[in-house]
Order: structure tokens, then C-alpha cells, then sequence
């Protein structure tokens, strides 16, 4: 069977519903309102129609089309049946019977009889010209076309998005929801496929000729996206089925199979070989000389051209979406809630680990390692929840290059600004509070540390006077530095001052640390006179109370004529601290690690009551106020006498207490929660943990102790 | 349980599910062969999938027997491990 | 036991050029004229033991036009694949076609190789 044999059965057919037309349009000479009749012509000419354009009749099937438009809307009795339009009907028949089986198509004769009758024909349709519907084969000119301008963009990759979901009785139409996706999969490798199962009912309950599955694919096509869309043309309309050319997202994704991370300008254009690595070094070495924009300098270099860095920048952008994009926002306050959970968990394993110890057989044993185990995970399980609090200190850094400059500005100096330690990461709460401290500190250097330009030179310095800022990890604290190459602190005015605000006597000998020591007091000021800036009184002892706050320490350290530093030390965290466990009466009181000096038992002799500075504890030459904890917290002690009991040495700032307290019970890092309200009327208290046993003990604020009961 | 069928399918649902069930709850150890299948269709692999996700639960078993590259390869594409 | 393929037209010329389109498909073709006459064929087919893999049937016939026909034949058969012969200017027949059940479509003329893309669709 072949072309021949249809065109043979073309031509019986042919033959046939001619002879049949015939014999029906005379019919409806005779009945013209006959609508049995007319259905008759129509179907006639459509058949002739789809017939002669498979046995490739293209002009009799071109035609035809046109006469069974004109037919159709005789049907819809938009068209009336007259002897015209019968004539009309006639003599198409003629011209398709001549077509087929005498004349043949191409003939001139036909072609002007044809043009005379498609004349006529829109001469009926006119009215209602609108409806008619172009030809498959003018739509499939159309298709090539596309089909072409395709062609130039294939053998590109593109990624599609398809997402299928389809109704549950889609069996019943015959199609298999499977076959539809391994068509589509016919298109290029599946990179991303979810099966949504969700609607699957239990085994049981399944009924098995519904279809419960849908799907969100990833495809990687050469196929352009109408190929894409016709995988689902028999489906689309009933069915939920989405497709997006996603190729944009997923182009830059492909690229990176490397963790995704923010790049450098530099990095990028040396990646892609746009630069060498000496052009990026040279121009890095450029960037810190002149504070040039990296683009800008590689263009003046020569190093690219502009439309090379542009598209640099451009991918940078999509990096860094890309980077936001992998990276999650979450609330601090959900970081703590675990941190308390995990608190809670600690608790629940020192309760273990007690019961552990008090078990005497194998059994403890076995429990004992089981815990330590425990204790070493949970212990990297706080690390590492912490460590998603941490952020590197260098952003807060580099906002005070701004400042510098127009303080230095301001004050006729001239400074240079370097950052050390910039990826120093800390706790974010404390990254956040640090930022006023620093900013005073900064400002002190410049404005009474850094001298004018002229008396540096006569000095033997450079004009412009350098302000370091440094950062860095030691012992589990945070160490910050604000050092400057000024002239120093002057020891005498310092001297002169304390003397006249009575801390010292004018014969008294006080070591350089503790003249240092007194610039944290309030009202302090040694500057000459009231500037703009800093020396109004409000001074260092601000930045004292705030680092302590954040349980931190600060000190000054000074050199005549070479410059001083501020060192500030701070935990790494605030949410967990490293404490002493101390008993007094039935309470367990927490003393911070960081304040504690020593834990002394006193002889008789060591206590004293001296005036105005009431009870006394001898430590190491000095006399320190002896503070007893029963007392501040008021509830009944096992050892009133301080020989009895133990002193534990404390120090805030510079300031050193002595604490009676009547045992010590041990050091453990405690998970401080926060009391809220609820106790902080005095400042005594920072805050309770909850202990192993279920106790809950409090944990001491020294710096707010001694403010309450030594001012006081 | 054997499969005769080369394409089996929505026309073998009903009694392959019916089957199935006797089968699971008799208790005796699931072992399909698709030796003679060169295609199954969704409603093949949906009633597996929920099948497979009971014995799961039950901590049972379900094999499947001479599995053609084709047959694997529909079940994949339909998120059905095996 | 047989896999029939229908093939249901009124004009002889579609028929066989259908039935030239597939005929390497390893299917039985049996064709028929109108919708009457493809139910009988099929009730004949299944007596013997044999199924009907896929119908493809035009719509506008006499005696029983091929909406009727899907209708008919969708009460004793869910799930066969039906294939729809139409043309552009009825493209509403697509439409009620599935309403009775059809599965595609395919718009007259069309060359042998688009036929067999669309039978492919349903068949594997």
C-alpha cells in the first residue's frame, strides 16, 4: 500500500460523492429550507476536503475548504439558499470534478474559472468575512518559519520547569499521565524530579484507577518551549500543567558546582581570565594607595576593557543573589530559644551524670562513659549554634573610616585609619553594643592622644597620626585594641587631677596603673579645655560600664610620647558563661570565671574594720571591702565568721572585692537565662541558670554588686 | 505473583490491586515478577508505591523480580526507589 | 490474542491512508465506515478474544458520527485511547470530543509522520 493506492481510493471516492452531490443539490433546488439537505452538501465537501488533502489534491483541497465555509454558514442559516448560491454550489463541483479527473490542477483554464468562483464565493461571505478560519497549511507556514528562527538558537541548553498535576480520572480519557512524562523526559535529562505523593491514599484505600501522583521537573532541553509545551497538548487544558523557560536561574547555577560564596571583582576576573595575578595584585596594591574603585583602576590600567568588568560586576550581582539565596534569615530570638532548650538538655545530663557517680557498679560505669560521650557532643552542639551567632567584626570596623576622617577634619590633624583582625568573628548582640564604646574611645585617641601635624613633625613623627584598631581570639575571649601613636597619657596632669578631686592625697605614691585606673572614673576629664568632641566629662567611665555590661573588661595602657592603647576584653558570647559555683546557706550563688581572682580563707587577723571603708579583708597589702553574701541576700549562712568560711576575690574594672561566701562547690560553664523582671531590682544578680539538680542558682553580677554596696 | 502482561496497565489495575491485597494479608513474602512486562503505566507504579509505603510501615518486604532498564526507569521518573 | 487498532472514517481515502500511516506499528488495523459499523467490528473483535489498543475515528459521519461513537463505545470501554480525525474549521468537535471521552486529536490533513507522533502518544 502507497501513495498510488490512496490516490486510487481517493479517486473512487471521489467519484462517489460527486455523483452523490449531484443528485442532492438538485434536491434542494426543489426544497430549498431542507436542512437535511444542506447538512448533506456540507459533509459532502468536507469529506472532499480532508480526502483530497491527504491524497494530495492541494488546490481541489484548498477549494474546497473555501466552499465548505461558505456551506457552513449556510447552515447556520447565516446565508440564504438561493439559485445563485445553488448555481454557485454547481459550478464548484464542476471545476473540482474537472480538477480531479479530467483537466488536472496547475491548468490555466481552471485557474481563471477558479478565481471567477472564489470571486463569487466571497461575494456571499462578505457579511461574516471574519469566521473564516485559516488553513492548516497556512498555519503550517507558519510553524516553518518559527522552525527557523528556532534553529538558530538551538543546540543551546535550556532549562524548563514543568510542573503536572492532573485530574484524578484522567485514565478514563484514555491517557496514561506516565506516557505524558516520559515524553517529556524524551527532551533532555531530568535534573531536579519531585513526585508529589502526598495525595496517595494508604494502600487500602487506593483506588487504583485514579491517578494521585503530579510532578516538578527540572528539564535540561535543546527543545524550544512550544516542543515543551506540545508533550502536554491533549492534556493541558483539563490538567494543571505549568512550563517556564527557568534557563536564567539555572545557567548561573550550573556554573557553580563550587559551595557558593561572594566574590571579589578581582576573583571573578581572574577566574575567567580577564586579568593575570600580578595585574590583580598591582591593582589590589593600587585600591589601598588610592581608594580607587577596583573597576576603575583595571580599566586605567588597561588591565580589561569596560564592558569586560561590567559583565564581572554582573555576575558578582548574580552570585551574591545567589548567596542570598542559599542563606537563610533567622531570628536571633529562635537562636536563643535553642540555646535555652539546650540549656535545659545540659541540666538533664548533670542530673545524669550525678546519679551516675552515686552508682557504685558496672552499670555507672557504663552511664558515666555514655555521658561523657554526650557531654562532648552537646558541648560541640553549643559551639555550634554559637558560631551562627558570630559575624566578623570588620563591617563595624570600616563604618569608622567615615568617622575618623571627619573627626581628624575637624580637629586640623591628619590620621591614617588600619584595620587588623577584620574577620575576627563575635557574638552579633555584642558586635552591637561595642559599636558606641569604640566610637569614644576613637575619638579620645584623636582628640587628645593625636597631636597637631606640626608637633608631630617637631616630634620626629609623621604628620599624620595612626589610629589602629585590632581584633582578635584569645583564651575564648575577644580582645579588641584601639591603639594610636599620639603623645600619650600625661601621668602628671592625670596626677594633678586625681589629687584634686581627692582620690589621692598630694604626698601619696600611686603606680602608673592606678593613676591609669582613674581615668574610668566618673567626671574624670583631662582635657584641657571643653571641646567639641570628647573631655565633657563623660568619659572613659561610660565605656567602662558599657563594656561591663557585656561582662568585659577594659584597660589602658600608656606610653609618654609614643601613644597609648585601650584593650578591651570580651566574652565571645553572652548566652553561656564560664562560672564558680559557690554555696552559701541552702543557695548555690554562680560568680563569673572572668571576675574572679582568687578564693582565700582568711586568718582572724585579716579582717578589720576600718572607718569609712567598714569591713575589711587583707589581700596581698591592700585592704579590700569584705562584702558578705548572706547579707545582700538576706537568708541565714552556715559560717558567719569569715575564718570559718571562704573569700573569694573579685575584681571589676580595677576595683577588687573580697566575697564571703560560705563553700565552694565547683566551675562549670552555665547557660544563663535571662530573669527578665523578675529579680533585677538588684543589681547584684545578672541573671539564674538552672543547676543539675533542678535548683536554680543566680548568677552574681560583680560590676553591679560593688556599684550597689561599695558607692553606697 | 507473576505478570503475564507485556503492557500492563489501567486494564490490569483493578485485579493486580485485588491480588496485591490477598496476597499482602495471606503474610507470605512478596515477591513480584515482571519477567514478561515491557511497560507498566501510573496506575501500575501508583499501586506499588502505596504497597511498597505499607510494607514499610509493617516492616515487610516487597521484591521486585526481573525489573527490564524500561520498567526501572518508569518507576524512577515516577519517584518510586527501588 | 490480537491488539486492534480502529480505524473508523466514512471516506474510503482517509481509511487507507490511515491504516498506510501505521501499519508497521505491530497492530491489527480493522477499519469501518461509521460509528455503527466500528461498534460491531469492535463487539466482533473482543468475542474473539481479542482488544482494542487505540481508536482513531473522524467525526462527521452518517449513520453514527464519532461523538456518538466515543460516547457508545466509552460505556464498555474506560480506558482505550481515542484519537479524533478533524479538521480546522471544527475545532469545537475537539472540545465535545473530549467531553465524550477522546483522548487527541489530530487535524486533517496531516502527513503520515504526524499521525504516527500522536498514535504514539497513547501507544508505546
Amino acid at each position: 500500500m502507497g501513495d498510488n493506492e490512496i490516490r486510487q481510493a481517493f479517486l473512487t471516492e471521489a467519484k462517489e460523492i460527486i455523483e452523490n452531490l449531484e443528485s442532492d443539490i438538485v434536491q434542494l433546488e426543489e426544497n430549498a429550507g431542507d436542512r437535511e439537505i444542506i447538512n448533506r452538501i456540507f459533509r459532502y465537501f468536507h469529506t472532499l476536503k480532508g480526502s483530497s488533502g491527504i491524497a494530495g489534491f492541494t488546490e481541489v483541497y484548498e477549494f474546497s475548504h473555501k466552499i465548505e465555509n461558505l456551506l457552513d454558514a449556510v447552515r447556520g442559516g447565516k446565508i440564504e439558499v438561493t439559485d445563485s448560491l445553488i448555481d454557485l454550489i454547481l459550478d464548484s463541483m464542476d471545476w473540482i470534478r474537472d480538477s480531479i479527473f479530467t483537466e488536472g490542477e496547475g491548468d490555466a483554464a481552471m485557474n481563471e474559472r477558479k478565481s471567477i468562483l472564489l470571486g463569487k464565493v466571497g461575494e456571499f461571505k462578505k457579511p461574516d468575512a471574519s469566521v473564516e478560519k485559516p488553513l492548516k497549511s497556512e498555519d503550517a507556514a507558519k510553524a516553518r518559519a518559527a522552525a527557523h528562527e528556532k534553529e538558530d538558537a538551538a543546540n543551546k541548553y535550556k532549562y524548563y520547569r514543568v510542573r503536572a498535576s492532573f485530574i484524578e480520572k484522567i485514565f478514563e480519557f484514555g491517557i496514561d499521565p506516565l506516557m505524558v512524562m516520559e515524553d517529556l523526559a524524551s527532551h533532555g535529562p531530568i535534573i531536579k524530579n519531585i513526585v508529589d505523593k502526598q495525595n496517595l491514599p494508604e494502600f487500602e484505600g487506593i483506588d487504583p484507577e485514579k491517578c494521585y501522583l503530579s510532578w516538578d521537573i527540572i528539564i535540561k532541553s535543546k527543545s524550544a518551549l512550544n516542543q515543551i509545551n506540545d508533550v502536554f497538548i491533549f492534556v493541558k487544558d483539563e490538567n494543571k500543567i505549568t512550563v517556564e523557560d527557568v534557563t536564567s536561574q539555572y545557567m548561573s547555577e550550573e556554573k557553580l558546582h563550587a559551595p557558593v560564596y561572594e566574590k571579589k571583582l578581582g576573583e571573578i576576573m581572574l577566574e575567567s581570565g580577564i586579568i593575570s595575578e600580578n595585574e590583580l595584585d598591582e591593582a589590589i596594591a593600587l585600591q589601598n594607595v588610592e581608594g580607587k574603585r577596583f573597576g576603575d583602576i583595571i580599566v586605567n590600567k588597561g588591565f580589561a576593557s569596560e564592558e569586560e568588568v561590567e559583565h564581572a560586576i554582573k555576575e558578582q550581582a548574580i552570585l551574591k543573589k545567589k548567596v542570598e539565596n542559599t542563606t537563610v534569615r533567622v531570628d536571633t530570638v529562635r537562636l536563643d530559644n535553642i540555646l535555652n532548650l539546650l540549656g535545659e538538655i545540659v541540666i538533664g545530663q548533670s542530673s545524669l551524670s550525678r546519679i551516675a557517680h552515686e552508682m557504685e557498679n558496672d552499670y555507672g560505669t557504663q552511664l558515666k562513659n555514655i555521658i561523657y560521650g554526650l557531654d562532648r557532643t552537646t558541648r560541640e552542639f553549643q559551639e555550634q549554634i554559637m558560631s551562627i551567632r558570630m559575624i566578623p567584626i570588620g563591617p563595624t570596623f570600616n563604618q569608622f573610616r567615615r568617622f575618623v576622617r571627619d573627626i581628624a577634619h575637624s580637629l586640623h590633624k591628619e590620621m591614617k585609619f588600619v584595620l587588623e583582625g577584620e574577620e575576627t568573628e563575635l557574638d552579633k548582640t555584642v558586635i552591637e553594643r561595642i559599636d558606641d564604646p569604640l566610637k569614644h574611645m576613637i575619638r579620645n585617641s584623636i582628640d587628645h592622644g593625636i597631636e597637631q601635624p606640626e608637633e608631630r613633625v617637631k616630634a620626629g613623627k609623621d604628620p599624620a597620626g595612626t589610629i589602629t584598631l585590632k581584633a582578635y581570639h584569645q583564651e575564648g575571649n575577644v580582645f579588641i585594641e584601639v591603639n594610636d601613636d599620639g603623645k600619650g597619657i600625661d601621668e602628671e596632669r592625670v596626677r594633678e587631677k586625681a589629687i584634686s578631686m581627692n582620690l589621692i592625697k598630694p604626698d601619696e605614691e600611686a603606680s602608673r596603673e592606678k593613676l591609669l585606673s582613674f581615668l574610668f572614673m566618673p567626671g574624670f576629664s583631662t582635657a584641657k579645655k571643653v571641646g567639641d568632641l570628647s573631655g565633657r566629662g563623660v568619659g572613659m567611665d561610660v565605656v567602662k560600664t558599657n563594656i561591663e555590661s557585656l561582662r568585659g573588661s577594659v584597660e589602658i595602657r600608656s606610653e609618654k610620647g609614643r601613644g597609648s592603647s585601650v584593650k578591651i576584653k570580651l566574652p565571645l558570647t553572652l548566652a553561656i558563661i564560664d562560672g564558680m559555683l559557690t554555696k552559701t546557706g541552702n543557695n548555690t550563688y554562680i560568680i563569673p570565671l572572668l571576675s574572679v581572682m582568687e578564693t582565700i580563707r582568711p586568718a582572724r587577723e585579716d579582717i578589720k574594720t576600718i572607718e569609712g571603708k567598714g569591713e575589711v579583708v587583707s589581700y596581698r597589702g591592700e585592704y579590700l571591702s569584705l562584702i558578705r553574701l548572706y547579707e545582700i541576700f538576706n537568708i541565714k549562712p552556715r559560717y558567719e565568721n569569715p575564718w570559718e568560711a571562704l573569700v573569694v576575690i573579685v575584681e571589676s574594672g580595677r576595683t577588687k572585692v573580697g566575697l564571703l561566701i560560705d563553700d565552694m562547690i565547683g566551675q562549670q560553664q552555665i547557660v544563663i537565662k535571662s530573669l527578665d523582671n523578675y529579680i533585677t531590682q538588684s543589681r547584684a544578680v545578672s541573671g539564674a541558670s538552672i543547676l543539675g539538680d533542678g535548683k536554680v542558682a543566680l548568677i552574681i553580677d560583680i560590676f553591679g554588686l560593688m556599684e550597689d554596696v561599695v558607692s553606697a | 505473583m507473576i505478570i503475564e502482561e507485556e503492557i500492563f496497565g489501567i486494564k490490569h489495575v483493578r485485579k493486580f490491586y485485588g491480588n496485591l491485597k490477598e496476597e499482602y494479608k495471606s503474610g507470605i513474602e512478596l515477591i513480584i515478577d515482571f519477567k514478561s512486562v515491557k511497560r507498566v503505566d501510573l496506575s501500575i507504579v501508583q499501586v506499588l508505591t502505596a504497597v511498597v509505603r505499607m510494607a514499610r510501615k509493617d516492616g515487610r518486604v516487597v521484591k521486585f523480580k526481573s525489573l527490564s532498564e524500561d520498567v526501572k526507569n518508569q518507576m524512577i521518573l515516577c519517584g518510586l526507589k527501588i | 490474542m490480537g491488539k486492534y487498532i480502529m480505524i473508523i472514517d466514512d471516506s474510503p481515502t482517509i481509511r487507507i491512508s490511515v491504516e498506510f500511516a501505521i501499519k508497521n506499528m505491530g497492530y491489527d488495523i480493522q477499519q469501518a465506515e461509521n460509528g455503527v459499523d466500528a461498534l460491531e467490528k469492535i463487539k466482533t473483535i473482543i468475542s474473539k478474544g481479542n482488544e482494542i489498543s487505540l481508536c482513531i475515528s473522524d467525526i462527521n459521519m452518517p449513520q453514527m458520527d464519532g461523538i456518538t461513537f466515543i460516547k457508545e463505545f466509552r460505556k464498555t470501554d474506560k480506558f482505550t485511547p481515542v484519537i479524533i480525525l478533524t479538521t480546522e474549521s471544527e475545532d469545537n468537535k475537539i472540545n465535545q470530543g473530549k467531553e465524550a471521552g477522546a483522548s487527541g486529536w489530530i487535524i486533517k490533513p496531516f502527513q503520515p509522520a504526524e499521525l504516527v507522533n500522536v498514535v504514539k502518544k497513547f501507544l508505546k
